[in-house]
């Protein structure tokens, strides 16, 4: 199965195709301007960082790419392997991952009353199709949707090293465990592009290199492209085959890891402009809230999304 | 339906409506500091309507009081509904509330308490003063004070707009204005944050219930004035008071003003064409309409930040 | 555990300030067990009277009841501060010696030895410890899971036939039904996470349907069906109405969602006793058909004795049951739980929130559309009246008083909150009933939050909430200002 896949990745990386395509997204929260027009293009197959100092609008990116955030402009368009052009603006979020996208939170949020394997379980059976009313009968493919689950949830978990905690709960696990069970939340999926966001925050040394090697397998055994933001430099410098800067809200630069750190344009930006610091962090701040605030969508219906974001803020 | 019976109905419609106002501030200040439905609001309501039974029966009005008299007993029953509907509010919390809190407990847990809360409260309340409805002893003559395009006002309804409408500045002005106030707006906008600064959150909770429950005990004696007491007139109010709550944005002081205002004359409206079967159909059914457009109520939820 | 020494907490600014005497605790403990004696006084009194507003308080307030009362207060207060420590060092003792393991009856052996002078330590934690190992080794049984479901069943279907005729009647009339509609509502609220005040409206929605189907409204069905028939009817005409509800207000938070299911159910009860051409408005539908099989050559009819009417439901409850315990643990439930426990990231992870909400709206309604049609035919009759909104107010609560989530506890908690206003008919002035129920509900929420008989994920939803990580529930930001 491994050499088949690896096939596969070569092929992938053979043909040097876009897996994401994003131009022009803008993305405005009232008066700030989380996102300026940025444009990412990601080629089936690779690791793409993206970095940037505090505020400088990589949450919501993922989350525009992801469905969360709705940018008020631009487009996002999304090659599945199967061929044909998805357009992810827009896009629910539970529809955005049945495409093939999928993602982990900065902030870890598993379902903290389930087992580890019933999280995994919960993202294999999005994919599953089996109504209630066979369940209810136990009819045969409920039967063999349940078996199915299992295999597929235990597959994964052992795949991601955590094949024998399956039964504790997700809450349970060490805070490195729940990165790692939050990434097979998202592999269980199936996707071909994985969206991480700091998945190495918070981790200790030895968890650092067991999530690197991590990375690399699911980029090249699973033939998954990995979409990454990360702090820790050396992980980026390491894993990455290129690297995107943005910085309020604007993309600054994009190119090898080499050639980023070399940037003058990228060294300004971690070094300089502290006055203007505040206002990112302060534009961070709200866009953090925003996302915990549930699937709130900044342009949405003038009622759902607009007042309960008024509401984020004020609590803010 | 001519001019003046528009008139006619409107009016009914306000006097409902400031009522309505009164009571859904009790419930969006609560709403506001402690993101909980209390549920048991309606029976501090009923607690003020017996207030002012109990201090105007202590005091006997005189048959034919001057107007002089008429005052000071209007004074005394608004002193009674308002002291007793602050206790009945303040020992809720105290009692039921504060240990929920103090053990971190769910939304649900809060609104079952509060359902449970209720019932006794309104039983207990049967038991003490009896299960029959009571008229509110007469204060003064209640006769025609003015008329608008036709449609004559009387003395319980200025009373009640004008209660209402001095009530209703009062908590604005204490929720923005006073210390007090940014007390409650601090913990309604952040209580961990509020708490690091000082503030002492259990004391702004309590003083937001007395201040709810004072607001709540007057409306009950103002209601009892216009209609009577009894021990399960909160629930029907109550309810459509929360939903006022709700509609002008929970959490929202001058949402729940705006909402209760509109549920009343909607109410009276329904009446009107619908007949009196369908009283609280309207209101809902506005109430469903309006969310669906507006999921957080026409100003949306925010307390102290008013629009 | 020395009360003594304990470690002062430290004190926030507004804390430091110096506290009089009556700022201190014990005098707060003193003062709310006087207030609290003083209502249990009111509460066990003499009723009110017409026309004398005070007579019930003046007789309550003035005999030796209070004064017992007050006693009782003082002597509570009296342990609780001066025996405090005496106390706590004995049950810590007994605790100690009571969670010591047993694997073998050999171990059961008290640390000390059966010493005399110990006893009063090693009694009671023997008798604990008996009990535990004695169950652990029942449970440890393959067979008894099985043995004691089919133990409890066995004795269900007997039930009936040791009480009075009345409690059969209770049994069918309340307790039956109101476990059918909990069974549902315990999809929407305990398991999905949504917060629904409207339930009883499904379940008018049943009985309705039950009354048009069979010719008991004043409208001519197109073809009158036998109660049999009826049910799938019912089913689908409530799924279609909890559908319909559901739809535009999933999208709505949780307080949201209570108030429009609570309008919901308003609108539900007014059609029904205003819409005269059609519900036969307050009068309902006096006269309805039973339950009846006619297989041609075997016929039968459910007619006045309630015990057939109660194997039926009984029947009912157990086929729901079995469909249900299978959902919780499919695919469904275990998207339900996520939703619940995470909307965001559960959506994420590529869950259908809205139609996994919709179908557990669907699913709880078409529930309590089965029980409407039961409660329909069992009494005979209808009207508005049977479906105040009063009820759906105690539906939930009866979900959460067993234990929301955990089916065993739904059942339990509401055959209790059924059973006790019936109890206390007798016991106490039935008027008082739903004071003490209010009451029940109170202490049981601040004392046993949990429910009777909390679901596993639902105990450690609610132990992560009191640690203080995440929300015990789907209706967003835990109130008194814990962060989540």
């Amino acid at each position: 199965m491994t050499t088949e896949m690896l096939d596969e990745a070569a092929k992938a990386r053979a043909l040097s195709d876009d897996v994401l395509d994003a131009s022009g997204v803008t993305l405005r929260f009232g008066g700030l301007t989380s996102l300026d027009g940025v444009a990412l293009r990601m080629v089936r197959g690779e690791i793409l960082a993206v970095i940037g100092p505090n505020g400088a609008g990589k949450t919501s990116l993922f989350n525009s790419l992801t469905g969360s955030y709705v940018p008020q402009e631009g487009q996002i368009t999304f090659r599945p392997r199967a061929g044909g052009e998805h357009e992810l603006r827009g896009r629910k979020p539970h529809k955005t991952s049945r495409l093939g996208v999928a993602r982990t939170f900065q902030n870890i949020r598993l379902f903290g009353a389930l087992t580890v394997l019933e999280n995994v379980k919960v993202a294999v059976e999005t994919r599953q199709r089996t109504d209630a009313i066979s369940i209810m009968l136990g009819l045969p493919n409920a039967r063999r949707d349940e078996r199915e689950s299992d295999r597929k949830a235990h597959e994964v978990l052992s795949f991601v090293g955590l094949g024998h905690r399956l039964n504790e709960l997700a809450s349970a696990l060490s805070y490195g465990e729940q990165r790692r069970l939050e990434i097979a939340r998202a592999l269980a999926t199936t996707p071909e592009v994985l969206l991480l966001d700091e998945p190495a925050a918070g981790t200790n040394p030895t968890e650092k290199r067991d999530l690197e090697v991590l990375i690399r397998r699911i980029n090249q055994e699973l033939a998954v492209s990995v979409l990454l933001i990360e702090h820790d430099m050396r992980l980026v410098m390491s894993v990455a085959d290129r690297v995107v800067v943005l910085n309020f809200g604007r993309k600054i630069a994009e190119g090898t890891p080499g050639a980023v750190q070399q940037d003058p344009a990228v060294i300004e930006a971690y070094l300089g402009a502290s006055a203007e610091d505040e206002r990112a962090l302060v534009a961070e701040v709200v866009a953090e809230r925003e996302e915990h605030g549930a699937e709130e969508r900044p342009d949405g219906p003038p009622g759902a999304a607009g007042a309960a974001a008024d509401d984020e803020e004020g609590r803010a | 339906m001519s001019l003046s019976d528009i008139w006619d109905v409107l009016v009914l419609g306000v006097v409902l409506g400031s009522l309505y106002a009164v009571i859904a501030i009790g419930y969006t200040l609560v709403y506001g500091v402690l993101q909980l439905l209390n549920f048991a609001h309606s029976e501090v309501f009923m607690a003020g309507g017996f207030g002012g039974v109990i201090a105007l029966t202590i005091f006997e009005p005189a048959t034919d009081p001057s107007g002089l008299q008429s005052a000071l007993y209007v004074l005394l029953g608004i002193l009674g509904g308002a002291l007793l509907g602050g206790l009945v509010a303040f020992g809720l919390e105290k009692g039921a509330y504060r240990p929920l809190r103090r053990r971190h407990a769910s939304r649900l847990i809060f609104l079952i308490t509060a359902i449970g809360a209720s019932f006794f409260l309104y039983n207990l309340a049967g038991k003490m003063f009896g299960r029959y409805p009571m008229p509110m002893p007469t204060m003064y003559e209640n006769k025609q004070v003015f008329e608008v395009f036709g449609t004559s006002v009387n003395v319980t309804q200025l009373l009640i707009v004008v209660a209402a409408v001095l009530m209703l500045l009062t908590v604005d002005f204490v929720v923005n204005r006073t210390k007090m106030g940014s007390g409650i707006r601090a913990v309604a906008q952040d209580p961990e944050v509020a708490s690091l600064m000082g503030v002492d959150i259990d004391k702004v909770v309590s003083r937001t219930f007395v201040l709810g429950g004072v607001m709540g005990g007057v409306a009950g004696f103002l209601f009892g004035t216009n209609l009577q007491v009894e021990y399960t007139m909160g629930f029907l109010p109550g309810i459509t008071a929360f939903a006022a709550a709700v509609l002008g944005g929970i959490g929202n002081v001058r949402g729940a003003m705006l909402g209760g205002l509109t549920l009343g004359v909607v109410e009276a409206f329904t009446v009107e064409w619908f007949g009196d079967a369908w009283r609280y159909a309207g209101a809902f059914a506005v109430l469903v309409l309006v969310l669906m457009f507006r999921p957080t109520g026409i100003l949306g939820e925010r307390v102290g930040r008013t629009a | 555990m020395t009360a003594g020494v304990t470690a002062p907490k430290v004190p926030s600014a507004a804390k430091l300030r110096k506290r009089s005497w009556y700022q201190q605790p014990r005098w707060h403990r003193l003062f709310a067990l006087v207030v609290t004696a003083l209502v249990l006084a009111q509460v066990t009194g003499a009723q009110g009277t017409r026309g004398d507003l005070f007579a019930a308080l003046e007789e309550n307030f003035s005999g030796g009841a209070v004064w017992g009362w007050l006693g009782l207060a003082v002597a509570i207060w009296l342990v609780r501060e001066f025996a405090h420590e005496l106390l706590g060092r004995y049950t810590s003792r007994v605790k100690e010696e009571a969670g010591r393991p047993a694997e073998r009856p050999g171990d059961l052996t008290p640390s000390g030895g059966f010493s005399p002078a110990a006893a009063p330590v090693w009694l009671p934690a023997l008798l604990a410890r008996t009990v535990r190992f004695v169950t652990d080794v029942v449970r440890g049984q393959r067979l008894y899971r099985w043995g004691s479901m089919a133990a409890l069943l066995g004795l269900l279907i007997v039930l009936p036939l040791m009480v009075s005729t009345f409690w059969q009647q209770v049994m069918v009339d309340q307790i039956g039904m109101f476990v059918l509609v909990a069974i549902g509502l315990n999809v929407v609220v305990g398991w999905a996470g949504m917060l629904d005040l409207g339930f009883i409206a499904f379940f008018a929605i049943g009985a309705y349907s039950s009354a048009f189907w069979t010719g008991g409204l004043p409208v001519e069905p197109p073809v009158e069906l036998n109660n049999f028939l009826v049910i799938p009817i019912a089913v689908l005409t409530c799924l279609v109405a909890g559908v319909l509800l559901g739809a535009p207000t999933l999208r709505l938070r949780g307080d949201y969602l209570a108030i429009v299911t609570l309008g919901f159910h308003e609108i539900v009860y007014l059609t029904a006793k205003n819409w005269t051409e059609f519900t036969g408005g307050s009068r309902g539908a006096p006269q309805l058909d039973r339950f009846s099989v006619d297989l041609g050559f075997w016929s039968y009819e459910w007619e006045l004795d309630p015990r057939p009417y109660y194997w039926l439901q009984l029947a009912f409850v157990v086929v729901v049951l079995l469909l249900f315990v299978r959902l919780e643990h499919s695919r469904v439930g275990r998207a339900w739980t996520a939703i619940r426990e995470d909307e965001v990231a559960a959506a994420a992870t590529g869950v259908d929130t809205v139609r996994f909400k919709l179908l557990a709206f669907a699913i709880g309604a078409s529930t309590s559309g089965i029980a409407g049609v039961i409660y329909a035919s069992k009494l005979g009759f209808i009207n508005p009246e049977m479906f105040v909104l009063l009820l759906s107010v105690l539906a939930l609560s009866y979900v959460v008083f067993g234990g929301m989530g955990s089916i065993p506890g739904v059942l339990i908690g509401t055959a209790v909150l059924v059973w006790l206003p019936e109890y206390l008919r007798d016991t106490v002035d039935p008027q008082d009933r739903y004071m003490y129920l209010g009451g029940l509900l109170v202490v049981m929420m601040i004392y046993r939050p949990q429910g009777l008989l909390p679901s596993r994920r639902r105990q450690r939803e609610l132990r992560m909430a009191e640690e203080g990580s995440g929300s015990a529930d789907a209706l967003g930001a835990r109130p008194g200002g814990a962060q989540a």
